[in-house]
């Protein structure tokens, strides 16, 4: 039988066709621009985003032991609607759940209810907490059910910043804080400097997820990988560092000082070796610090007039222009003081004891540290290429080294110079520079000439190890290495006198050059100087090895006024006594 | 042209195009339900397991940040001098090499 159709029949299909067809397009509009939202909303459902915890960088000391490093902590945070939702459905109760957690946690009863008062539904309890009590939280057992866990908790990764090492290296290193919306933050030294490599970056994925919330293989929506902060890689020896850092506690208590610095370098490289200062702080504990003054890094952010040390750039212009020989009389003998005459008024600069001297070689006005020698020496270099050599020897700008918070120190421009500056500069005075610009610079003389960028970082690796190192910089040459030999023998004469005491006596078998210096402090606020002192003491190994420099500096230190040159001797000699095997300077005899 | 000629015209067959359409569209419908089946199932085969090496490689991860904390706390300073002072008999100065000369033995202890 063949079936057939009417024409009226084909027209009732045909309006039926057309409306199921308009249906059809009725509801894609309403699906499509009146419920859009709804429909987008259900199908974001699907997509989850995930955070991928990483971790800031390492500090190492030069052994590669560790001098900060981040640990995984977790932050234990109630999700209060699942909470109220097990409540409601008689899996647990509130006061089974108060007590289980804050007795692992450690917080009062009391105390952890009136985190639930708020509207918060996503409550932080506890934060930091290690692994080994983040996974006693975990396994928290439902009274009722015991194989199971107890319900509302959730967990956060985070990370908490070590000092392995306590105050050790604190100046330098530096210590992690927060921002203003709370995230970590290199906030001094290395930590703050190297932020940008030292920082993690978190990863995140947004993926789509099937019902019960496994990853869809084939559709990763995006993903932002996650990176381990760098590995920074220090010159900091840890035994150098520990040595400097007993030895300036020991002596701002024992000569009653404001604050002590010390550095170590190798003049060969720049790389420094040890930075301390005291007081001192512990960066794991940062925020209970009361006074500032333990954060301040004075060895490279302290400008001041270190005095007589300033004489060893004198006689180094001089030489190096060939004005003067070690053997040439500078000095045909003076009062003990001279006029000086401004516009103003006259100025009378002075030997430290202001005694007659007669006449002297440049060799014994380093000896003798006599200011009125150093200023015959200044006056046959002139002021125009003194400038020049101070500069070329790193006063008055910043060093650069890879650390926050340097100073520039002060030289005036030239142009400014009066009478009593040209004289003043001679001996060191008037001028400021760091402990770290005057070890840079009396550092180019141990290293026959070269002065170098002093440097705290040797290396830089990423996690893709990619690797960056930095090797050594020669910033300029100030003097030639004729020169730097004739200043070298000079400075030796000068230790060999500093060797007083007889347990220093056979000091004299290391061939060690040496410069002291005595300033007096200048009034903040006024014109003039205050009685208080900062004494400084700066030496190098002069042999072939050039194995270190170290320069100590004591500030104010009460106990000894005007003698504090003895404290910054003891301390310089003290140190050297104990590291010198340590270092292998060589024992040359003599 | 006679009438009952041009009136068989008028009237259409469709008998044959609708069974032939009645049977493509169940089998297009079957096929795509079948395809649809097998897109997600093989999407979403292996989900778990992804889910679960994620996880894993993330607790990897964690465990390798943990016995890193371990170490540095263990290589520090206080506990290699301590160390020294317990299991060596004796008052270590320096921590990046500790020599303990025994007779003839050189024993040396680096972090």
């Amino acid at each position: 039988m063949q079936s057939s159709i009417t024409p009226t029949k084909l027209k009732l299909i045909s309006w039926l066709v057309y409306l199921v067809f308009l249906l059809n397009v009725g509801f894609l509009i309403r699906w499509q621009v009146f419920e859009h939202d709804h429909f987008v909303a259900i199908a974001r459902e699907r997509i989850v985003d995930h955070n991928v915890p990483s971790i800031r960088g390492e500090i190492l000391a030069a052994d590669g032991s560790s001098l900060a490093y981040s640990e995984p902590r977790f932050n234990i945070v109630v999700y209060k609607t699942e909470l109220e939702f097990a409540e409601e459905y008689n899996k647990q109760t509130r006061k089974e759940f108060v007590e289980k957690v804050s007795t692992v946690l450690n917080i009062e009863n009391s105390e952890f209810e009136e985190l639930f008062e708020g509207d918060q539904d996503w409550i932080k309890v506890k934060e930091r907490v290690s692994n080994a009590k983040k996974e006693e939280v975990l396994n928290l057992k439902r009274d009722n059910a015991p194989e199971e866990s107890l319900q509302g908790l959730r967990i956060e990764y985070t990370s908490k910043r070590i000092y392995p090492e306590g105050t050790l290296a604190c100046h330098a290193i530096g210590f992690v804080g927060k921002n203003d919306i709370g995230e970590d933050l290199g906030r001094a030294g290395l930590e703050y400097y190297w932020e940008g490599l030292l920082k993690e970056q978190e990863g995140f994925d947004y993926t789509e997820v099937d019902s019960f919330g496994n990853l869809i293989a084939i559709d990763n929506v995006e993903t932002i990988e996650a990176k381990r902060g760098a590995t920074v890689y220090t010159t900091i020896d840890k035994n150098i560092q520990m040595i400097l850092e007993s030895h300036l506690e020991n002596a701002v208590k024992k000569y009653d000082a404001k604050s002590a610095s010390a550095i170590v370098m190798d003049p060969r490289t720049g790389a420094l070796m040890g930075l301390a200062n005291y007081p001192e702080f512990d960066p794991n504990t940062y925020d209970e610090v009361e006074d500032n003054l333990s954060f301040k890094n004075a060895a490279i952010s302290d400008p001041a007039e270190l005095g007589s040390v300033g004489k060893a750039f004198t006689m180094a212009a001089a030489l190096e222009e060939g004005k003067i020989e070690p053997n040439t009389v500078v000095s045909n003998g003076h009062s003990g003081c001279v006029t000086i005459k401004e516009k103003e008024r006259d100025w009378e600069i002075c030997t430290y004891d202001k005694k007659p001297q007669g006449s002297m070689t440049a060799v014994q006005a380093l000896v003798n540290s006599d200011n009125l020698a150093l200023y015959e020496v200044s006056k046959l270099i002139g002021n125009e290429k003194f400038d020049e050599y101070l500069r070329a020897f790193g006063i008055g700008k910043r060093t650069d080294i890879d650390i926050a918070g340097e100073s520039n120190g002060v030289l005036k421009d030239i142009s400014e110079w009066t009478n009593v500056d040209s004289a003043t500069y001679a001996f060191g005075h008037s001028y400021q520079m760091t402990p770290l610009q005057a070890i840079t610079g009396i550092g180019a003389i141990a290293n026959d000439g070269e002065l170098m960028r002093p440097y705290l970082v040797s290396k830089v690796v990423e996690e893709d190890d990619k690797e960056k190192v930095f090797a050594p910089t020669v910033v300029n040459q100030p003097i030639g290495l004729n020169t730097s030999e004739k200043l070298k023998a000079m400075m030796y004469e000068v230790f060999k006198v500093n060797l007083v005491e007889n347990r220093y006596k056979n000091l004299s078998q290391y061939r060690i050059a040496m410069k002291s210096g005595t300033a007096l402090i200048p009034y903040r606020d006024r014109a003039g100087y205050s009685d208080e002192v900062n004494a400084t003491y700066v030496g190098f190994d002069a042999s072939d090895e050039a194995t270190f420099i170290m320069l100590v500096k004591i500030e104010e230190p009460k106990a000894v006024k005007r003698l504090s040159y003895y404290s910054a001797r003891i301390l310089w000699l003290d140190i050297f006594v104990e590291m010198k095997d340590y270092l292998g300077v060589p024992n040359v005899g003599g | 042209m006679s009438r009952s000629k041009i009136l068989r015209r008028k009237r259409v067959d469709i008998s044959d195009l609708q069974r032939y359409v009645a049977i493509t569209m169940g089998f297009l419908l079957v096929v795509f339900i079948i395809a649809q089946f097998v897109v997600l199932d093989l999407a979403g085969i292996h989900g778990p397991e992804i889910t679960q090496l994620r996880n894993d490689q993330e607790d990897m991860k964690l465990e390798i940040e943990l016995k890193r904390s371990q170490i540095n706390d263990m290589t520090k300073s206080a506990k290699i001098k301590s160390y020294a002072t317990d299991n060596l008999g004796f008052e270590a100065a320096l921590v990046n090499s500790i020599q303990v000369e025994e007779a003839d033995s050189v024993a040396t202890l680096s972090p």
